[in-house]
């Protein structure tokens, strides 16, 4: 008997203790939706360092695929239990600002250590929409030419000189084209991937999304048509995503150049540590010219724990914390003074090709019904790539379809 | 009795409220949500404006609306006649007794159970252009002179989505009719065959209409798993190439979450509803004629 009075009082006196702190110091948790793989070494270590620094705030971070993000993240809106933050993938994040979800940050920033002239005006303009921030960009991504140094022995070319022209680029794949190698590899999935494979061809020859009917346009796209014609490149790429199709190809060697992105480089070096290969800019015409790519960190408008929220981003991009967390989680950095001092991608010739090409990277849109838009151009691609229309219809299609969204 | 009947019915009501919040809530939810202005812009604004049926008109108005619709029928009705008749074929050699029948026809069960990404995944490598194993063996065997980009070409991308998913279906339909063949009793057959009654005979005037409760069943629950389709093809072609592939659940999907046009993919999904009701009122119309026939 009387031992257990002994030892229920101790218990008792214990669970008080144990109700009062959770009284006291309840932190206060933050529901952070994003579609970054579990295994990103950058996101979820760094969300761990911030709850472990201080007590006040928990950030619960909630991963759901990309395939099945949008989804649940309207369903969670419209059904009123949206997550107090998210990262939105910057060509939909004007959709979600014209839908009202994310708060404008304009004041928030008014009082924070960095202004809009410490980013890159690529990034930082994905998330503005009519002259307000309803964003900070998170991550960023931009397009480059990757080549096969000893494919390229083989042709005859010099490593040391790649395409700097699209008649260049041409001509160096169908040097490089031969029995079970293609010249090139790119994306023109039916998705926003195969957009914006497509969106820097625009660019570089003078051309924009408003006047796809414009002699540029076309060229850009016959530019495409005649690589797969020619058999340069490979027909499959109206259904080849930049991830599972376009970077095996060129991973094993049954392509010998492709235009992809960074996150293709950490998985080439670990999978394919025999393969010699660089990147280059990629080739310009009347202007050089690269897509931008990345996601976007917004708060939901009225949430519950907005500031909560934004101290986990005061936190994140202090000069200590940010170089390591962009390094870790496989971007470029989003400011130039970061990207000056931190070691990691100054010496490394890949990323020094990367970080120039951000230079001329541009954003998509923003533009509210950017999907839309996205939509008519990939169609017009995969139209004139299967020869179901000539580049020339199918672009005076598309500018139609882009007039009637946009009016 | 009456007072049974009452409490027989409480017992009822829990199931009776699960149907009604998990089948018929979404329904005239969606139903609802089919007639208002819900875009991007407005589907957070708490009381959402009526629109009549522009919706629909919106999306029966699309130029790509007739395109998909024939997609639809043109998938849905070629996938049914073979998952049918190869099902139904398979489904009379397994009724036959040999050694490994019954261990067959559990393998059959395979394309039930692979996870439909896998299976897009698998006829993805299998109809590819470059290094396919079905072109391989066509051109090999001379029935093609050079490989065909089967999931690129728009031409062929339909048909290549209807191979995977005939894939899959087959042994649903096999297993459905098989144990209705299994009870047709032997006597009737026996007595056919001393009638001179040769096998085709018996098949048309034994096997079928002993069978066509069962045959009905089938083709009606096949039209309704095949005319849903989505997993399959988003995950094969996206509805790609140039839209070769996009059926009313992709595109319904599209407008929902894609284009953020809440409304018109409401719309969408109540027309794909209409159409399979029209089905189903269908199968019960024949159903209640074959009824009458019997009795």
């Amino acid at each position: 008997m009387k031992k257990k009075r002994v030892l229920v009082l101790p218990l008792a006196a214990l669970m008080l203790l144990g109700s009062a702190t959770w009284l006291v110091a309840a932190p206060k948790t933050v529901q952070f939706w994003s579609y970054v793989p579990l295994d990103n070494p950058g996101l979820y270590p760094t969300i761990e360092k911030f709850n472990q620094s201080q007590g006040d705030i928990k950030i619960e971070a909630k991963f759901i695929p990309f395939a099945d993000f949008k989804r649940q993240l309207t369903v969670a809106i419209t059904g009123g239990t949206p997550p107090d933050c998210a990262l939105v993938d910057n060509p939909d994040y004007a959709s979600y600002i014209a839908m009202g979800v994310f708060e404008d940050l304009g004041p928030r920033i008014a009082k924070w250590e960095y202004k809009e002239k410490d980013f890159y005006p690529g990034p930082w303009q994905s998330c503005r929409w009519q002259g307000r921030q309803y964003g900070i960009p998170f991550e960023t991504n931009t397009l480059v030419l990757f080549y096969n140094v000893d494919l390229f022995q083989q042709a005859g070319l010099d490593p040391n000189k790649p395409p700097k022209t699209w008649e260049e680029l041409t001509s160096y794949a169908a040097k490089l084209t031969k029995d079970g190698v293609f010249g090139l590899s790119i994306c023109a999935v039916a998705s926003e991937e195969g957009t914006f494979q497509w969106l820097p061809f625009l660019q570089q020859n003078g051309g924009d999304i408003f006047h796809l009917d414009s002699p540029a346009a076309i060229e850009a796209l016959q530019l495409w048509v005649d690589w797969i014609r020619k058999g340069y490149v490979s027909k499959e790429i109206v259904n080849m995503d930049q991830w599972s199709g376009v970077r095996p190809q060129f991973q094993n060697g049954v392509a010998a150049m492709m235009i992809n992105g960074p996150w293709c480089v950490k998985p080439i070096r670990d999978e394919a540590p025999d393969l010699n290969w660089r990147v280059a800019p990629l080739p310009g015409r009347k202007k050089q010219a690269s897509a931008m790519g990345g996601v976007d960190f917004g708060i939901i408008k009225k949430a519950k724990n907005a500031d909560a929220a934004w101290e986990f981003i005061k936190w994140l991009y202090k000069p200590e914390n940010i170089a390591e967390f962009w390094q870790k989680f496989g971007t470029l950095p989003l400011m130039p003074a970061i990207a000056a001092k931190a070691p990691y991608w100054k010496g490394d010739p890949v990323f020094d090709v990367l970080l120039e090409q951000m230079k001329y990277a541009a954003p998509r849109g923003p533009h509210p019904k950017w999907p839309q838009i996205s939509t008519a151009i990939f169609t017009a691609m995969q139209e004139a790539l299967t020869g179901t229309k000539t580049a020339e219809q199918a672009l005076k299609d598309a500018a139609k379809r882009v007039k009637q969204i946009t009016q | 009795m009456r007072q049974e009947r009452v409490v027989g019915y409480w017992w009822l009501a829990p199931a009776f409220l699960f149907l009604i919040l998990m089948l018929a809530f979404p329904i005239v939810f969606n139903f609802i949500l089919s007639f208002q202005d819900a875009t991007a812009a407005t589907v957070l604004r708490p009381f959402k404006q009526f629109i009549g049926l522009k919706n629909y008109l919106a999306v029966l108005g699309d130029p790509l609306f007739p395109l998909v619709l024939r997609n639809s029928f043109v998938f849905t009705i070629g996938c049914i006649f073979f998952q049918f008749t190869i099902g139904f074929a398979l489904a009379l050699l397994f009724n036959l007794r040999f050694p490994l029948a019954g261990f067959l026809r559990g393998l059959l069960l395979v394309t039930l159970m692979v996870p439909t990404v896998v299976v897009s995944v698998l006829f993805r490598w299998l109809l590819s252009g470059d290094f396919g194993l079905i072109n391989e063996a066509l051109v090999r065997l001379h029935l093609l002179k050079r490989a065909v980009a089967w999931l690129a070409e728009p031409k062929t991308a339909l048909v290549g989505v209807m191979l995977a998913n005939i894939w899959i279906g087959i042994s649903f339909n096999t297993m459905l009719l098989a144990p209705g063949i299994a009870s047709i009793a032997p006597s009737l057959y026996e007595a056919a065959a001393i009638d001179g009654a040769g096998p085709v005979r018996r098949f048309f005037s034994i096997t079928l209409p002993l069978l066509s409760s069962n045959i009905l069943i089938v083709l009606l629950l096949g039209f309704i798993y095949t005319f849903r389709i989505f997993g399959l093809i988003y995950a094969m072609t996206g509805g790609g190439p140039v839209n070769a592939t996009n059926v009313l659940p992709i595109q319904a999907y599209r407008l929902s979450f894609s284009f953020f046009e809440f409304g018109q993919g409401a719309a969408a999904n109540v027309l794909l509803l209409v159409i399979l009701l029209a089905i189903i009122a269908l199968y019960l119309v024949l159903l209640s004629g074959e009824e009458r026939m019997e009795s």
